[in-house]
């Protein structure tokens, strides 16, 4: 017995050390399969391991929001969410049924509950809801049954306000694209980001917060006022209204930064419904995509450049006889009279086309009228921060097709034969109005990334001496004083501005009963803070756009001072020679 | 009874098993530190796992004060917007100020804040594309016939 013993004893550390040796020959053979080196396997596992520890899920960060220049929201964003339910996961459709149907009002009890209980489908849509909704359905409990997707939503709480410079958002999560305004300019700033983010399955595991960790979008400043675009959209449907147009546009901008204050259109549309809109150019905005002939407005430009060139001087005068010939063309004013010996300012006074020819074809030259008329802009676009903006046509001697001809000289001259968009012509007429300074308009004012906020730097390019646009504005204050411009007056306050009735191009001639009527005007004359173009298609009211649009230019006018607070000419210089420091 | 007492005798007396017993308690000891390891290991991972749930729970209702927050903004600004704000206004009696209506106080060592625009002012350029015009009225006719020439050409070719 003993020697059993001894025995067992003599062989158990050798049993024991041949298990031992075994375990580490298959703790090895383990790590060896756990750590192997080839990257297929390496890859099946990393497969397995994250089917079962974790998910991914796509991560988005919200849209960049945008507001007015007084920080009043435009685009903001809110979520929505999409429900859907397993059917084969509720335990109980008699009594999910009746409390989902309670919550979906477009869903009755019977077709929740046929569909609760015949669908073999894994998932079923049920709506896309908003977040009260969607708190009511989690509190029902249903827990695994209900599957949510949240869904960015960008929602316009203005409505149909600003519409065409804001622009709309198409599509939803990544497929979501700005369209048009500073939507479509700015998408890339603007757009949300999007990661793929490792979820863990675990509960142990420290949830991440990735929602924290991804920037959103940038968010936008505008240059413009909200109430001032109201007040601009507001006069435009009564202009629209009363003249019998068929479409318009009015902008108001600050010539000394070239801040876009308001841009309003006829028609517009509501970018939270911009897919009930029935023709798609009506998303486009006409006051940098529209393209028209601009008319007698034009001569403020051709006399500007004329003097600036010295060309001529305000004294200069010339014998009017009603008709100017060019290139086998007649000329003719607009009253189809002959005015005698008259000055420059008479030229915009009396809206003489002959008076402009004989200064472009006689004293300017084409060089020098189409080089100042480069450096007023016109032909180019002006580079506003806005999508969608068209050149503008102007042929010139030069042009490679060889199209142009003297003719066009005398007829450009007027605004004739060349065509500028509604922001060209306010653009250039801010030159003016800003003592020969041409600011690049803008729309952003800034821009909110983060921690950085990035200003839009003004642009600024030197077109007229400050001799010539205090000379031009001199002249543009007496067209409004005058007879035929006078209705743009607004009491207490000197006005400079300039209609233009614009004959409409069809198949080689012009439409003998339809014009384009606008007005541009600046104020106060001696210290412009504010310039508005009105620009009315089409209406049937009036012959003339002194009688159609430069109401409409007063009427705004009133208004507009109260909203930016101008004083009165009288007011303003008393409180300025008291010391006081007006403007905004 | 004598034979059961003599087998524990027996049994307590047999000095080989001694060791045996030290391995046994020995192994008991470690089972229980094991034992109270495991406890406090499993008492930390409930407790980190209920603070991480906590935690989740917190983000989760986190990002849904969010959107409400969102929500709600977009609800406030469409209360505030103009139309509204001028109904409501309308309907408790005010009306649009006049010009004639306002009245402006000089106000002593009051700046507002207006912000001048700085920007360099760049130098009128001339455009290149647009050359002096020179034309001759013969090169002039010539450029307008040859024009016609391959207009001419061009309907016949097309």
């Amino acid at each position: 017995m003993m020697q059993q013993q001894d025995i067992v004893r003599q062989r158990l550390p050798f049993v024991a050390g041949a298990m031992f040796f075994a375990a580490i020959l298959l703790l090895l053979r383990v790590i060896w399969f756990q750590f192997p080196q080839d990257p297929r396997v390496a890859a099946e596992f990393a497969i397995q391991r994250d089917a079962n520890a974790g998910r991914t899920e796509r991560i988005e960060s919200p849209r960049g929001e945008i507001y007015d220049r007084n920080g009043n929201p435009l685009a903001v964003n809110t979520v929505q969410y999409r429900v859907s339910i397993s059917p084969n996961l509720v335990s109980d459709i008699a009594d999910t049924a009746p409390k989902l149907a309670r919550i979906l009002p477009n869903w009755d009890e019977l077709e929740l509950f046929t569909l609760l209980r015949d669908s073999t489908n894994p998932a079923e849509f049920l709506a896309v809801v908003d977040g009260e909704t969607w708190r009511q359905i989690r509190d029902l409990g249903l827990d695994f049954a209900i599957d949510v997707d949240r869904l960015q939503r960008r929602v316009y709480p203005q409505g149909a306000l600003g519409a065409q410079v804001i622009g709309f958002v198409s599509g939803i999560g990544e497929d979501a694209r700005g369209n048009y305004g500073v939507e479509g300019y700015y998408q890339t700033q603007l757009a949300g980001r999007f990661e793929d983010a490792e979820v863990s399955n675990i509960p142990f595991d420290l949830p991440e917060d990735f929602a924290a960790q991804l920037e959103s979008g940038a968010d936008l400043v505008l240059t413009i006022d909200r109430d001032i675009q109201f007040l601009a959209e507001s006069e435009l449907q009564r202009a629209i209204t009363e003249t019998g147009a068929t479409g318009g546009t009015i902008i108001i901008m600050d010539p000394r930064n070239g801040d876009v204050l308001a841009m309003a259109s006829y028609p517009s549309f509501d970018p939270n419904v911009y897919y009930e809109v029935d023709n798609p150019l009506q998303l486009q905005n006409p006051a940098i995509s529209s393209l028209y002939e601009p008319g007698s407005v034009f001569k403020v430009l051709t006399v500007a450049a004329a003097l600036e060139v010295g060309a001529v001087t305000p004294d200069w005068t010339y014998n009017d006889q009603g008709v100017f010939e060019i290139g086998g063309i007649r000329i003719q004013n607009w009253d189809r009279r002959a005015h005698g010996e008259v000055d420059v300012e008479q030229i915009l006074v009396q809206s003489l086309n002959v008076g402009a020819a004989t200064l472009a074809v006689e004293e300017l030259g084409a060089t020098n009228f189409y080089q100042m008329m480069a450096r007023f802009g016109i032909g180019r676009p002006t580079r506003i921060d806005l999508q969608g903006e068209a050149s503008g046509f102007m042929r010139t001697p030069t042009d490679l097709s060889g199209t142009w001809s003297e003719s066009d000289l005398g007829t450009n001259s007027f605004g004739q034969g060349l065509s500028v968009t509604p922001l060209q012509m306010l653009t250039a007429i801010n030159a003016i109005a800003n003592d020969g300074i041409m600011m690049k308009p803008r729309v952003v004012y800034q821009m909110i990334d983060g921690d950085r906020i990035i200003t839009s730097e003004p642009q600024a390019v030197r077109v007229l001496s400050a001799e010539t646009a205090q000379t031009v504005t001199d002249m543009m204050v007496a067209v409004v004083q005058g007879d035929v411009d006078g209705r743009a007056q607004v009491p207490g306050y000197t006005i400079a501005g300039k209609t233009g009735t614009a004959e409409i191009p069809s198949g080689g001639s012009y439409e003998t009963d339809a014009w384009i009527m606008t007005f541009v005007g600046f104020l106060p004359a001696d210290d412009p803070q504010v310039s508005v173009l009105i620009k009315l298609d089409r209406p049937t009211s009036g012959r003339w756009a002194s009688e159609v649009a430069a109401p409409v230019f007063s009427r705004l006018v009133s208004r507009l001072v109260v909203l930016l607070e101008i004083p009165t000419d009288d007011v303003r210089i008393a409180l300025e020679s008291a010391g006081a420091s007006i403007g905004n | 009874m004598a034979k059961k007492q003599s087998w524990v005798k027996h049994a307590l007396q047999r000095s080989q098993w001694q060791p045996q017993r030290e391995v046994a308690t020995l192994a008991i000891l470690g089972f229980i530190i094991l034992l109270i390891l495991g406890g406090v290991y499993l008492s930390q991972v409930v407790n980190e796992a209920t603070t991480n749930r906590r935690l989740s729970d917190l983000i989760d209702q986190r990002d849904d004060l969010e959107r409400e927050n969102e929500r709600l903004r977009a609800e406030i600004a469409r209360f505030k917007s103009v139309p509204n704000l001028q109904t409501r206004a309308e309907s408790i009696g005010f009306v649009p100020a006049d010009r004639g209506q306002l009245e402006y106080l000089l106000v002593e060592g009051y700046q507002p804040p207006r912000v001048d625009t700085v920007a360099p002012i760049a130098p009128p350029q001339q455009d290149p594309n647009i050359s002096t015009y020179n034309e001759t009225f013969g090169a002039w006719l010539s450029r307008q016939w040859n024009n016609f020439w391959r207009s001419v050409n061009e309907l016949l070719g097309g």
